[in-house]
């Protein structure tokens, strides 16, 4: 087991070093030298300019380049960011929560009503309810969140009025619980473009596993030793766990994308607007800083996908 | 077939083939500006079936020029990622040892950015390349998934039981290649490549959408739904129409690519089974 | 048959009245008419083709058939004085685990996978109501009652990290903890090694004896049933067409068994340029990773040599793990051997290339364990046949399609199998299209992996008469690898036998089989089910072979397990070589410090 986790770190340790060399090599490689041409372009006073350089090695060999890179990174120094005027590593500081709150909102719900919605249709494929979600299902799962994200906002926000259109907070809103209650408000419907196609595949998955385990031997042998539905499913369930698991750890940067154009759609003050913005400013900095926390990111919640896979499948802790 | 996956490709079918001829299906030029201020902005109407945009120009030929924009992208980016990733996987396969183990965590490491940061990282730094290398681009980022599908499958296949038997009974290497591996593969790869297609489309559209795409006055799925930006419900048919589109070309890709998947996988469930 | 403890109730244990099973639908019917009683603490086994029936007869006493099958209306299964058939789920959670128990054929599958064996066992008595502090207690004690000497530690472990035969006890364990009034053995045993089968057969007499338990043996194999069982019900499509005593059964089956032919005689040593020379083979594997380290490497195959001249048979006989498919794909170059050298007819198989390699091939061919796996699932059995015919140059098109129908004929295939994808033939007939397969190329050399495991009684027969024909007719040689010992004694000229690796004993004929030497071939042969009653009593005891055992570096491989009265120091230390154990008996030799040398004269 110990073995397990180790590589496991290590592993994700190993992607990290490689994602920092990619992320080098996208910047040293971009024509035109975007990382400081940019800074020159939107009229940053030159001295300030040569003091970035400076700092980051600009005329110095590749692998001195690379070893400034890294360290400035390890300490936290992302850059400087000359459409927000400051340092890169303040601008995410202020945004990764955001975007945080709304992703990890989004995936729980997805997870846990789809990982019970999935489980249900599979225990009882043969019912008439669970056919009718099956074409439910299909259909909603390719839904990108993109559109959904578009038709909430004119539909239940603008048409109808029932959520924000805009925004994390009421501007001057109330704070506390029923601060709180503004926050979930304002979530709702960002978090249900992200959520919804995730759910429904995450049903999917479960149902498809969940069919297969219900008929397995030792689902028989548990109803043998005295198990009834209840236990029986939920014996089957816990094994049916491990495909749906194993889609967390792979897909997370898929999902992570998306967050990015509903933050757009709802303006939602997140990483993801952030980085759009900056795109279109041309500040290079700040997008290779969102770049890389977006990844550092997705490496350490694959990580943790991982390890909950290695609870829920036994199997795997004796191999590395 | 279902009837589900009947319909679905003959959405799918339909949508290709009036991007395909919307050059003569589009009945006014998707750039041509309205030549009255009065006509921008205006709901679907006789003159204008689906309505106009901030420009007065007709919808539903943008709409059918955009299909052509965003459909070709998301071939081309298909083909791109799903050659790369092939070959790619294929070597890391059939290589095995240490060339296997640095292709796999170079993989690794592209994976672990999300896609939609790492377009806006390369359009940020390289500005807007045009469509065609636009959409190589896209391929250039989406092949990762395909190149660990392709390793997977090609050593499974490799190890098979039935690729041992049959070079027990001698079956030179390219025949057994050509008659009992690729065979297996070619459902596996067609689903992938419906899937990597349904996943493309969005892609496109979110970025025209961004403004980081397909550049006005050149229409696109996605920049058509940007135009309403300001005023998303008043001018609701911008957003409707293309979301509709991109909706249903999405859905019917990822129907069928289920179907076709399904029967890859039940081709191999069924190996091994008893009937005695 | 195994003592029962009389118990007062005069009363059946079970009573079976007009038992129909159908399908719902279709009403396609699977079981007609059977009735029957087990007596308490009877043993009854219940025995039949592959498909008679008689696993849906025990899912049906059990309430568990699959989906989509029911009992008839008229049936009516009593179990002391509970209607079965009446019952309701509710009434079914509490008989199953506590009145009625199961045990499946496929421990692996049978476990569930995400839970300690522990926690398992103690489920069974959680579920009827014990607390869950004395329901493990109860557990650990039954652990240790069925063999597992650390039970605290046995029960934190998983399945997968336990044996097969480990993992049946644990099975038994959860079966028997509530000490029911019927156990019903889903073929217990035919996944599990000869030995294993022979420890796990007794420890469900054991256990039963203490309590009670009344038995309903199922398995294909009458001589099993015979030994473990007073009765048998003999099933046959659908119908209970006998209910006799066992020895009875037994010997009708083997009075009516087709005879194979002359039974081979023992040659003396091989023909002076034998068709196949093995000497000093080792094959090795590499470990599997462990974080960052890799283990030790896998020793599959040390030092083996092996010869086989024209138109014999050898079989390699062993258990599962003792590396005789690791030596077959070494000798026919489907595996790259770490040392040792292979001569077929005099050319070095290891040195050959590409034509010639290929060439070689056309004379050594292999039918494999799993035969089935062996055919691409895509092609049609006509095109794999054919395909052997076109790679070796012997036919193309159309004649090779012919000639491959013909081949399909000879193996006692119908004439539609040649169009059939291997998905729709049943695993004995792909066993005879890969055996097809492989003497397509009319080779001088057929190595046989298992070809009699997954195959039912009927096909068995042919099968084996068609190697013996080809035998005869064409000087076919065979290497027969098969733990099967009674196709071994009727086929082989030679018997070598292996254990971790390595050859322990070999003799001219069947002589290792019939007088085994080694204490390894004795415990083997002994395990192997007579249909003796008297015979399980009088079997060696042996312990169960450790999970990662390996060809031990020093000493006999054997020795941990060695159940010799006399094994001494030099066991462990020494590694005994093959040598000669009489001089009467030529060719029979034994790797074992315990059997005296002959004498030389």
């Amino acid at each position: 087991m110990r073995a397990a986790l180790v590589s496991r770190l290590l592993q994700a340790a190993v992607v990290v070093v490689l994602v920092v060399v990619a992320a080098f090599a996208l910047i040293r490689l971009a024509p035109g030298d975007p990382f400081y041409s940019s800074l020159e372009e939107a009229n940053v006073a030159p001295e300030q300019v040569a003091r970035i350089k400076a700092h980051w090695g600009y005329d110095r060999p590749i692998p001195e380049q690379f070893a400034r890179f890294a360290r400035n990174l390890a300490q936290g120094d992302l850059g400087y960011s000359h459409s927000r005027i400051q340092s890169v590593q303040e601008a995410l500081a202020a945004t990764i929560p955001n975007t945080l709150v709304l992703v990890v909102t989004a995936l729980g719900v997805a997870f846990a009503a789809g990982i019970a919605l999935g489980a249900w249709q599979g225990w009882r494929a043969e019912s008439r309810a669970a056919r009718s979600t099956d074409t439910l299902g299909t259909v909603a799962v390719s839904v990108p969140e993109f559109v959904l994200a578009v038709l909430l906002m004119i539909g239940p926000a603008l048409a109808w009025r029932w959520f924000p259109v805009s925004g994390m907070r009421t501007e001057f809103g109330p704070a506390g619980l029923a601060g709180l209650a503004d926050l979930l408000w304002h979530l709702a419907l960002p978090a249900t473009a992200l959520a919804l196609p995730v759910l429904f595949i995450v049903a999917r998955l479960q149902r498809n596993a969940m069919l297969g385990v219900r008929d397995a031997e030792f689902v028989r042998a548990a109803r043998a030793r005295g198990a009834g539905e209840g236990r029986a499913a939920r014996r089957a369930l816990r094994n049916a766990l491990v495909p749906v698991l194993a889609y967390a750890g792979v897909h997370l940067s898929a999902l992570v994308g998306g967050v990015v154009i509903v933050e757009k759609v709802f303006d939602w003050p997140g990483m993801g607007r952030l980085m759009v913005a900056a795109v279109h400013a041309r500040d290079y900095q700040l997008v290779v800083g969102g770049v890389l926390a977006g990844a550092v990111c997705t490496v350490v919640g694959t990580m943790l996908a991982d390890l909950l896979l290695l609870w829920a499948d036994p199997r795997q802790r004796g191999r590395a | 077939m279902t009837r589900g996956a009947r319909l679905a490709a003959a959405l799918l079918g339909a949508i290709l083939l009036s991007a395909l001829l919307a050059p003569w299906l589009a009945p006014a030029d998707p750039r041509a500006q309205g030549a009255l201020e009065s006509l921008i902005w205006q709901p679907p109407s006789a003159a204008h079936p689906l309505g106009t945009d901030s420009a007065a120009r007709d919808v539903l030929s943008r709409l059918l020029h955009g299909g052509r924009a965003t459909l070709g992208i998301a071939l081309l980016a298909v083909t791109v990622s799903m050659s790369l990733g092939s070959c790619i996987g294929a070597v890391a396969a059939v290589a095995r040892g240490p060339l296997d183990a640095l292709l796999m965590r170079v993989t690794d490491a592209f994976i672990a950015f999300p896609r939609l940061l790492l377009l806006l990282l390369v359009v940020a730094g390289v500005g807007h390349p045009g469509n065609a290398a636009f959409a190589v681009l896209l391929g250039a980022t989406g092949w990762m998934t395909t190149a660990r599908l392709v390793r997977q499958e090609t050593r499974r296949l490799l190890a098979t039981d039935h690729v041992r038997g049959a070079r027990a009974v001698g079956v030179p290497w390219p025949r057994l290649v050509a008659r009992h591996v690729l065979p297996a593969l070619a459902p596996t790869l067609a689903a992938a490549a419906t899937f990597a297609f349904a996943t493309a489309v969005p892609l496109e559209a979110g970025l025209s959408y961004l403004g980081l795409g397909v550049l006005p006055p050149a229409p696109s799925w996605g920049n058509i739904l940007a135009d309403a930006d300001a005023r998303p419900l008043a001018h609701w048919w911008l957003v409707f129409f293309p979301a509709v589109a991109i909706a249903v070309t999405v859905v019917s890709a990822n129907v069928l690519a289920e179907t076709v998947a399904r029967r890859a996988g039940a081709i191999d469930a069924d190996r091994g089974e008893d009937e005695a | 048959m195994s003592a029962p403890v009389p118990r007062r109730r005069a009363a059946p244990a079970l009573r079976v009245r007009e038992l129909d099973v159908r399908t719902e639908g279709t009403m396609r019917a699977l079981l007609t008419d059977v009735n029957f009683d087990v007596a308490p603490g009877e043993a009854v086994g219940v025995v039949g083709h592959s498909g008679a029936g008689k696993s849906t007869l025990a899912g049906a006493i059990a309430g568990l058939l699959p989906r989509g099958v029911a009992l008839g209306k008229r049936a009516q299964v009593h179990l002391g004085d509970v209607a079965l058939h009446e019952a309701t789920p509710d009434a079914w959670c509490d008989l199953r685990g506590r009145r009625i128990a199961m045990v499946f054929q496929e421990p692996a599958m049978a476990l569930d996978p995400a839970m300690r064996i522990g926690d398992l066992v103690a489920q069974t008595a959680r579920w009827h109501g014990l607390p869950a502090r004395e329901a493990r207690d109860r557990a650990h004690d039954m652990l240790g009652r069925v063999g597992f000497r650390q039970p605290a530690r046995a029960a934190r472990a998983f399945p997968h990290e336990l044996s097969g035969g480990q993992r049946q006890r644990a099975l038994i364990a959860s079966a028997m903890l509530l000490a029911p009034e019927l156990l019903i053995a889903d073929e217990p045993t035919t996944a599990l090694d000869p030995t294993v089968q022979a420890q796990v057969l007794d420890l469900i007499d054991r256990l039963r004896a203490e309590s009670g338990t009344a038995l309903l043996l199922i398995s294909h194999d009458l001589e099993v049933v015979a030994e473990r069982c007073g009765r048998a019900l003999v099933v046959a499509g659908g119908r209970l067409v006998d209910d006799a005593p066992s020895a009875q059964v037994l010997a009708g089956a083997r009075a009516r068994r087709t005879p194979i032919g002359q039974r081979a005689v023992g040659a003396a040593a091989p023909a002076p340029a034998p068709l196949l020379d093995v000497r000093g083979l080792t094959v090795t594997y590499p470990g599997p990773r462990l974080g960052l380290r890799r283990a030790p490497d896998v020793r599959a195959v040390v030092g083996a040599d092996l010869a086989i001249g024209r138109g014999e048979v050898v079989a390699l006989v062993g258990e599962s793990g003792c590396g005789k498919s690791s030596l077959a794909h070494a000798v026919l170059r489907l595996v790259a051997p770490a040392a040792g050298t292979v001569r077929f007819d005099g050319l070095d198989v290891l040195g050959q290339r590409g034509g010639a390699m290929r060439a070689l091939r056309r004379r050594m061919q292999l039918v494999p364990q799993d035969a089935g796996a062996s055919l691409t699932p895509h092609l049609r059995a006509g095109d794999l046949v054919a395909e052997a015919l076109e790679v070796h140059g012997l036919a193309q098109g159309a004649e090779a399609w012919r000639r491959a129908e013909a081949l399909l004929d000879e193996v006692g295939l119908p004439a539609r199998a040649a169009q059939a994808l291997p998905r729709q033939l049943s695993s004995g007939e792909r066993q005879r299209v890969a055996l097809a397969r492989a003497l397509a190329s009319d080779p001088d050399l057929l190595v046989a992996d298992e070809p009699l495991a997954a195959v039912d009684e009927a096909a068995r027969t042919q099968v084996l008469a068609l190697l013996e024909r080809r035998r005869l007719e064409r000087g076919l040689a065979v290497l027969l690898i098969s733990h099967d010992l009674p196709a071994v004694r009727r086929l082989a000229s030679r018997v070598l036998v292996m254990y971790l690796g390595r050859v322990v004993e070999a003799s001219a004929g069947a002589g290792a089989l019939s007088d085994p030497r080694m204490p390894y071939t004795q415990a083997l042969v002994a395990a192997i089910p007579t249909g003796d009653p008297a015979a399980p009593r009088r079997r060696p005891a042996l312990p169960e072979a450790r999970v990662d055992a390996d060809a031990s570096a020093t000493g006999c491989a054997f020795h941990p397990r060695c159940p010799h009265p006399l094994k001494d120091d030099r066991c462990r230390s020494e590694r005994p070589s093959l040598q000669s154990v009489a001089t009467d008996q030529p060719g029979h030799l034994a790797a074992c410090w315990m059997v005296p040398p002959p004498p030389t004269s």
